[in-house]
């Protein structure tokens, strides 16, 4: 009779432990990364004094709660962190190109428009070439137009600087997320050793790993209830050791306890960028301001200014990062006759037809880049042009692939409150009926203790 | 398939961040009225874009060009005509004095005339555009004269040079030094004031010797005048190609880079339409909970 009581109660107990974590669960609906938890909950094995009952008419002996299950699929994890990785990599990517498109600058006035204007100026001279403002104009054009080359340039070197600097900051951040990673490996193995199961903890390690899988492309290794976290062929988390990762030099590479690591995510695209990622694009500015600076130069030695002298050079510098106009350079200097006349305005119309000759690549540089500057700048265009959009589609569907694991990590982990209402009246329901349970059994009792036996009395 | 609500609310902001995001694509592309704002846009689009627009300041620069070399013709071909009719009427005058019907004041009256056309010829040949001179190359002056001799102080042979198409360069002046004799080695200006003088002193051969030169340099003034037509022409045919060209070119580049008004219109109506319909799923999806019809 008294057994009844005691499966009453652990039914009682078990409904008690399925409203609690409905409850946790609920409350954890809106948390970031939380992994839904179920009560698993089995009959106990009937006995009677540790001894099993066996034959026909066993009764049951009520239920258990056996564990706390977590909701999780560690196939589904692991897809989603490759995913986070290239999300990483991707954003950062789409992120510096978008930056790199300013450098042919709006299409309608950028670097295009600069020498457009720049040759036109020398056409003006040509018609006018006494006259002192036409010149002026020549040597305005020359300025914009070098300076927006050296920005141009500039804005490339910039881009780079930016991503060795987030290289460093990324790393730091890298390393607390390492170190919170090994903790809780620790912790964990603490509690499991002593039969504990914490749920919450798993949840929070995992976490962390998802960010350094966004910066870094690390991957993990199950061991038993820890993790080893690996990037790049180096073992960053190893049980309760975190390893320390650096950046350092230029081209920055990156190492985790001085040993080189090949890191994916967002730190493999900065580290590309900010190595020789753009160096093609380097190379296609330092080649148009080297060709324009020989063509221009010799074209401008050929011709006399003002005052009779030939010309002298128009454009200094070794690259588009140093190019400028001569600083000895005036309106008057200007070479614009072919003979020498004052009026002649001839050497400025050879000059203003460069436009049509194929300056870039003209001296010191292989055929294939033999180039009208309009064709060059045309091709500066397509090319930051494709990288953009190439990166932003990129972002795009790597965004997508990661919102497809985010899917089905959420099918298995995802807390649904509908859900939880309904296993909320399940075990309330279940509750209240081991509740009665316990009542009917107490009237049995009343009625054996109290009203049994009144023929006696 | 397991649906969680942090999920489903995550779901609901990207969806409502897409409309969004196209929304402002139309909204900007209406606004601005252009299909490629940035090379990403349409990376290929912008490269021809940008050739577009260099071919179309280079058609500018042609049309100054072109202008200018017309201002030149146009100077020239004026002054050559001038030429022409004076040096014809010269002839006349000295055909007159030999003819011996005239009096000593009546040859007098034709030399001073004579002299007089001699003044018009050189400043003629002076003629200028914006203080160049036109027959005189890179000189402000082409010809300076004294009483009995003429001088060529221009450039001989020089050509000023207007690029107005792609490596196609005109000189826009005339050389004045061949055209007014210098180079012959019998200047007009020297011719005509031989004549000036022999009608004074009704000197019969010596008229005629200088009408006979004279004829040749009118036949050079000639044969200058319609090379100065014939290059003028192609001036004016070239400056109607260019601004053929530059309708061409700019419609071109009209068809690549600007929206379709119309189209664009439309797209930020069916953008607006989605994105209603987002924000009402999202409205009644969200009221919707078990917990409303749970006791």
């Amino acid at each position: 009779m008294l057994r009844g009581l005691s499966i009453a109660a652990s039914g009682l107990n078990a409904a008690q432990r399925g409203l609690d974590v409905t409850a946790h669960n609920i409350a954890n609906a809106n948390t970031v990364g939380y992994t839904r938890q179920q009560v698993v909950q089995v009959a106990n094995k009937p006995s009677i004094g540790g001894v099993p009952l066996q034959g026909p008419g066993t009764f049951g002996n009520g239920a258990t709660v056996q564990e706390v299950r977590q909701l999780r699929d560690g196939l589904v994890d692991d897809i989603r962190r490759t995913s986070l990785s290239d999300k990483g990599a991707a954003q950062h990517l789409a992120t510096a190109m978008r930056d790199l498109e300013a450098i042919v600058g709006p299409l309608d006035s950028g670097l295009s428009a600069d020498f457009d204007n720049f040759w036109n100026s020398w056409n003006e001279v040509n018609l006018h070439p006494e006259q002192v403002a036409p010149r002026g104009a020549v040597i305005d054009a020359a300025q914009k137009l070098a300076a927006d080359l050296r920005n141009a340039r500039a804005q490339i070197d910039g881009i780079s600087t930016r991503c060795t600097q987030q290289l460093g900051a990324d790393a730091q951040e890298v390393n607390a997320a390492a170190r919170e990673v090994a903790s809780l490996n620790q912790t964990i193995l603490e509690v499991t050793s002593g039969g504990g199961q914490p749920n919450d903890l798993f949840d929070q390690r995992a976490i962390a790993i998802d960010r350094l899988a966004e910066l870094t492309g690390a991957t993990i290794r199950r061991n038993g209830p820890t993790v080893d976290v690996v990037v790049g062929g180096a073992i960053l988390v190893s049980g309760g050791t975190a390893s320390t990762m650096a950046v350092s030099g230029n081209p920055p590479t990156v190492t985790v306890d001085g040993a080189v690591a090949k890191v994916g995510g967002a730190m493999g695209a900065a580290q590309q960028v900010a190595g020789s990622g753009l160096d093609d694009l380097r190379t296609r500015l330092d080649l148009l301001a080297v060709g324009l600076r020989d063509a221009l130069n010799s074209a401008h030695a050929n011709g006399f200014d003002l005052d009779g002298n030939p010309g002298g050079p128009i454009f200094t510098g070794t690259g588009a990062s140093s190019f400028a106009v001569d600083a000895a350079l005036t309106a008057r200097r200007l070479a614009a006759s072919a003979t020498g006349a004052a009026a002649d305005g001839n050497n400025a119309l050879v000059i203003s037809g460069l436009r049509d000759g194929t300056i870039i690549g003209s001296v010191n540089a292989p055929a294939s880049l033999t180039l009208r500057t309009r064709d060059a700048l045309a091709d500066l265009t397509a090319v930051v042009g494709v990288s953009a959009a190439a990166a932003d589609r990129t972002e795009q569907m790597v965004g997508s692939a990661l919102a497809a694991a985010d899917a089905r990590r959420d099918e298995v982990s995802g807390v649904s409150i509908d859900e939880e209402m309904t296993q909320l009246m399940r075990y309330q329901r279940a509750y209240e009926a081991a509740a009665r349970v316990v009542t009917a059994m107490d009237d049995v009792l009343d009625t054996l203790v109290n009203r049994l036996g009144l023929v006696g009395r | 398939m397991r649906v969680g609500d942090l999920q489903r609310s995550e779901n609901a902001i990207d969806v409502l961040q897409r409309s969004v995001g196209a929304i402002d694509r139309a909204q900007r592309q209406v606004a601005t009225g252009k299909r490629v704002q940035r090379p990403s846009d349409a990376p290929i689009d912008a490269a021809s874009i940008t050739v577009l627009r260099s071919a179309e300041a280079d058609i500018e620069r042609q049309q100054r060009a072109t202008a200018d070399a017309d201002a030149w013709f146009a100077v020239q071909d004026g002054s050559l005509q001038s030429a022409s009719t004076l040096l014809a009427r010269a002839k006349q005058l000295g055909l007159q004095a030999m003819s011996g019907a005239l009096d000593a004041g009546g040859l007098a009256a034709i030399s001073s005339e004579i002299d007089g056309i001699r003044a018009q010829m050189v400043s003629i040949a002076n003629s200028s555009y914006l203080g160049q001179a036109v027959f005189g190359a890179f000189g402000t002056q082409a010809v300076t004269t004294t009483a009995t001799t003429a001088t060529f102080t221009g450039t001989p042979g020089a050509q000023v040079q207007r690029q107005v198409g792609p490596g196609q360069v005109v000189a826009v002046n005339t050389d004045g030094a061949a055209i007014f004799g210098f180079t012959a080695g019998n200047d007009v200006f020297g011719v005509l004031q031989r004549l000036s003088a022999a009608v004074q002193s009704g000197n019969t051969a010596a008229m005629s010797t200088e009408n006979t030169a004279l004829d040749t340099r009118a036949g050079d003034i000639r044969t200058a005048l319609g090379d100065v037509g014939a290059r003028w022409s192609s001036v004016t045919n070239r400056q109607e190609q260019l601004a053929d060209r530059k309708t061409e070119l700019a419609s071109q580049r009209s068809q690549i880079e600007d929206v379709d008004v119309n189209e664009a219109a439309m797209q930020l109506a069916q953008a607006s339409r989605t994105y209603e319909a987002v924000i009402a799923s999202i409205a009644r999806m969200q009221q919707m909970s078990l917990v409303d019809f749970l006791r």
